[in-house]
């Protein structure tokens, strides 16, 4: 890494802030992958007002499912079970913990994903059953009244306005995203996930190919190792060479002339048709030995024998 | 006609002659490496199968030539199982069986109309704009249920559509057989992107009327979103059986920022409800770009060797790619020389 090319992507990190520290609603495309072992994750800042994406800063995300001590500030009772090694969805906290961190890079440390509750005014915590609702309509003004446990609360929601946060998080439909979505709609928090619709229909493919009747996942499993046979073993590409050299002697043992090989065996007396088979055989008869007649007729036995075991020379009536 | 030369496209009354000087140039995979099917890369078995399928029964012919042996349809079995005592060319052939010939075609032809929706969308809805249009579309002109690539594959269990399984037909040995297993693949993937498509019925997708300038249409969603919010509200204060449940399911999708764009709306904040929904609903519409981006970073660690990939030579990398402007999506901070 040159000087130049940090002093780049400093010059892009502050250009980013300065367009993203004034705005309150953003879409963030994320996802992670393995890169020099680590995880990292990649982030892309979208903004509807701008119409305008950056980069957010690279996280790494570290692996694991054990807190060490003294490694992240925990409330009493969750570090009780950190220290007893029965924290869950650990890898779930270190991805929302990565995009709070982006956001507060790209925001100049204005938001993080805690910042994205509803105004004061405003509870959206869901009903519980025995409250009630009532929906009040007046001239100046509307607003949704509530009691929740006997206590009285009106919705104010005319103190969302533009400065509220909103955060659009697109994901792929993993564990981890599905985890940290359940987690910030328990929230109730202003953050909004949505899941990528292309990984959706790849996912759609595979488990259609899983559940149908028919052995696809074997196919699947059979076609992908044959058709990606000329870069094994170990990605040497050595079947390939071996592959060409089957080809190279298969087409100088064999010919085309009827009687001098098998090729004309396998590409039309094993067709199903019986009276070339027939026909070969005599003309066999008028021009070899004795000798070589009598391989000839093994051959060709032989041949018969496999016929309906041979499917490239079938033909359409069959069907 | 002989499998070979329907698959590789020779004419019907062609001559041995002819077809034994043409087919190794036609056999694309044994001159050229071609692509390599990656589990991990979209749509890369079926890029693969384009190339590979119609080379079936030619490669089938060379390794049972080369490798001799039992004639696979009679002895293929598990793959994995397979593979304990196999490796390389004789494995290969082995895996070419008459069922292998069938599903891979079967999987392949039945695939084609979600390949089709997939390469659409990347092409025609690459930014955020395209996909509040495309949704608005969806929610106007037709609706999910009636989108294209679903129609497709529907067809394909219609005469009109059977027609794409006629070349096939003709070289199985059980058409019952395998019609039935088309028929299975075909409804397994069509309920599953029926089941994903839906989405676009449920909040906020089944909204975006209300940022469209039909009007009626905007009407159709206010009125939608109010009645959606009166409805989770009775359900989470009614005390019947099974209430809460259902309550539980409805706020996976009507969740806190879907709740307060209709309390917005309800309470007459009608632009303030707009500005949330935009800010949920216009969004990148895929994270192929973030994809790409990895893509980028992978492809240049190929070339580096040992040398570690720290974290300032990744963000180098993605700031620099070509990723957003291929997808016509602005680069504001970008730092250009």
């Amino acid at each position: 890494m040159s000087v130049w090319q940090s002093k780049m992507l400093a010059l892009y990190k502050s250009r980013a802030e300065l367009a993203f520290r004034f705005l309150n609603h953003f879409c963030v495309v994320t996802d992670s992958s393995c890169h020099g072992c680590k995880d990292t994750l990649i982030s892309l800042f979208y903004s509807p007002v701008l119409n305008n994406c950056a980069f957010a800063t690279c996280q790494f995300m570290k692996p694991g499912k054990v807190i060490q001590p003294f490694e992240m500030d925990l409330d009493e009772h969750i570090e009780y079970l950190a220290a007893r090694r029965e924290v869950t969805r650990l890898h779930a906290y270190r991805f929302m913990q990565a995009v709070s961190h982006q956001v507060s890079q790209m925001t100049s440390g204005k938001f993080c994903l805690s910042s994205f509750k509803p105004p004061r005014g405003i509870c959206l915590k869901p009903l519980s059953p025995g409250d009630s609702f009532e929906h009040i309509t007046s001239s100046t003004d509307n607003h949704l009244q509530v009691k929740r446990g006997g206590a009285l609360e009106t919705q104010d929601t005319a103190c969302f306005d533009d400065g509220t946060p909103v955060l659009t998080l697109v994901m792929d439909q993993g564990s981890t995203g599905m985890a940290a979505m359940a987690y910030l709609q328990s929230l109730d928090v202003l953050v909004h996930c949505s899941f990528d619709k292309v990984h959706r229909c790849i996912r759609d493919l595979k488990l259609a190919s899983q559940h149908a009747s028919g052995n696809f996942g074997q196919t699947t499993l059979m076609t992908s190792f044959v058709w990606s046979l000329n870069y094994k073993p170990f990605k040497s590409g050595a079947w390939f060479e071996e592959k060409k050299c089957a080809l190279n002697s298969f087409l100088a043992s064999e010919t085309s002339v009827p009687e001098l090989g098998s090729w004309y065996n396998f590409w039309h007396v094993m067709g199903g048709c019986w009276f070339l088979c027939l026909a070969s055989l005599v003309y066999c008869c008028c021009i070899l030995s004795l000798e070589s007649l009598g391989q000839g007729f093994g051959h060709l036995q032989e041949v018969h024998a496999q016929d309906h075991s041979r499917p490239w020379f079938s033909r359409g009536c069959q069907c | 006609m002989p499998k070979i030369i329907q698959d590789l496209g020779f004419p019907e009354d062609a001559s041995a002659e002819l077809v034994w000087q043409e087919f190794p140039l036609r056999l694309t995979t044994w001159r050229i490496k071609e692509l390599a099917v990656k589990q991990s890369r979209w749509f890369s078995w079926h890029d693969a199968a384009s190339v590979q399928l119609p080379e079936f029964w030619s490669a089938r012919m060379i390794l049972e030539w080369y490798c001799g042996g039992a004639n696979p349809d009679a002895t293929c079995q598990q793959f994995n199982k397979m593979r304990e005592d196999l490796g390389g060319l004789e494995l290969a052939f082995k895996c070419l069986s008459q069922e292998t010939f069938e599903n891979a075609h079967v999987m392949y032809i039945c695939s084609e109309p979600c390949r089709g929706w997939y390469s659409w969308h990347i092409e025609h809805v690459k930014t955020a704009q395209d996909n509040l249009r495309y949704q608005l579309h969806l929610s106007r002109s037709i609706t999910w249920q009636s989108e294209w690539h679903l129609r497709e594959l529907a067809e394909l269990l219609s005469p009109r559509g059977w027609s794409k399984f006629n070349k096939l037909m003709i070289s199985v040995l059980n058409p019952d057989g395998v019609a039935k297993k088309i028929f299975s693949f075909v409804t397994q993937l069509l309920g599953r992107r029926c089941a994903s498509l839906s989405r676009h019925s449920s909040p906020p997708y089944c909204y975006v009327g209300l940022l469209g300038s039909d009007m009626a249409s905007a009407r159709a969603a206010g009125d939608l979103m109010i009645s959606d919010l009166t409805a989770l509200l009775h359900l989470e204060v009614s005390t019947m059986d099974q209430a809460q449940n259902l309550a539980a399911d409805l706020r996976l999708t009507l969740d806190a920022c879907s709740r307060l764009a209709s309390m917005l709306l309800w309470d007459g904040h009608h632009e303030k409800s707009k500005a949330l929904l935009k800010a949920l609903l216009v969004t990148i519409p895929d994270s192929k770009c973030i994809e790409d981006c990895h893509q980028v970073v992978r492809v240049a660690r190929k070339n580096r060797g040992n040398e570690k990939m720290t974290l300032p030579a990744v963000q180098y990398l993605i700031e620099n790619s070509k990723v957003l402007s291929q997808r016509d999506l602005q680069h504001g901070p970008e730092v250009t020389r």
